[in-house]
């Protein structure tokens, strides 16, 4: 096994990604139901699902994991992606949704925004695909954490 | 400003396919590194994208191929290469074996003509034949 440089185990996106591949085993794409937080543990309150099968174009925020969703103010749960501000954390994570449901495979992206706050923040964040029917994208999984950086 | 993106791709069902993509140089090749360590796939390699705004041009390049892949072509080479020579050495010993024969064949020919047995019998039979000759002519000249 590959040595891993600077924790990149520990990295959320890629805790969340190797969780997902697990998963998925010989699969192309896993199911929703197999993803909960008893298996998935510390992840879990950093995850949400966005809704594909109802609102293709435009995917809603099904469920959202405590701490992700605190990145936001007010309820989002319900909530299409367009509708996310975009100075979130929760904001920059669904961004690429389009990208993941064009390519069919997981998508991680990082970088950094400036928050409502005003503070500069650094995060990373990862998206991928579930199926029912193990053919058609009908949720999206995402995940992101992010870390403040106070000497702008 | 340019856009870069890594993908990784996995060679399955007899072609190479998208199998994920980060931003992350790090992150990319440390999951195909653990991909090709897996040995699920036969080939895993990594591409970069990079996209440039102002041109609107994208130039990709391959920052990594599974040491299976490399394996695989370096295993072939060296086989290839043993093969090579193989038939070069066995060639090169034929071609001494053809000429070693050929001189033991114009050796034996010789032999077998400068052999003082088959002269001695050569000149005999000329010697027998030229008395039956002499002894025959002799008979007729009698009768006649």
């Amino acid at each position: 096994m590959t040595e891993a440089p600077q924790g990149i185990e520990r990295r959320l996106v890629y805790r969340v990604l190797a969780y997902w591949r697990g998963v998925c085993g010989e699969r192309d794409l896993p199911q929703r139901q197999e993803f909960d937080a008893a298996g998935m543990g510390e992840m879990w309150p950093h995850t949400c699902f966005l809704d594909v099968a109802a609102h293709p174009r435009d995917p809603v925020i099904r469920e959202i994991g405590e701490i992700l969703g605190g990145t936001v103010e007010g309820g989002v749960v319900g909530c299409p992606v367009s509708a996310i501000d975009t100075k979130t954390l929760l904001g920059h994570a669904v961004s690429y949704c389009d990208d993941v449901l064009a390519k069919r495979v997981p998508i991680s992206r990082g970088g950094e925004f400036i928050n409502r706050r005003g503070l500069r923040t650094l995060y990373r964040s990862i998206l991928v695909p579930l199926s029912s029917d193990g053919a058609q994208i009908d949720m999206l999984l995402g995940a992101a954490n992010c870390r403040e950086i106070s000497d702008l | 400003m340019s856009l870069i993106a890594f993908e990784i791709h996995a060679f399955r069902n007899g072609r190479w396919q998208i199998d994920s993509v980060f931003d992350d140089r790090e992150l990319a090749l440390y999951e195909a590194k653990r991909m090709d360590a897996a040995g699920r796939f036969s080939g895993i390699r990594v591409i970069e994208e990079v996209y440039d705004e102002q041109s609107q041009n994208t130039t990709t390049r391959t920052i990594y191929r599974g040491s299976k892949v490399a394996n695989s072509n370096a295993d072939a080479l060296e086989r290839s290469k043993k093969n090579r020579k193989e038939i070069a050495v066995a060639r090169q010993r034929k071609a001494q074996e053809e000429v070693l024969r050929t001189k033991q064949v114009a050796a034996a020919q010789a032999r077998k003509q400068s052999n003082p047995v088959r002269l001695i019998a050569l000149f005999s039979s000329i010697t027998l034949f030229g008395i039956v000759l002499l002894i025959g002519l002799q008979i007729v000249s009698e009768r006649f």
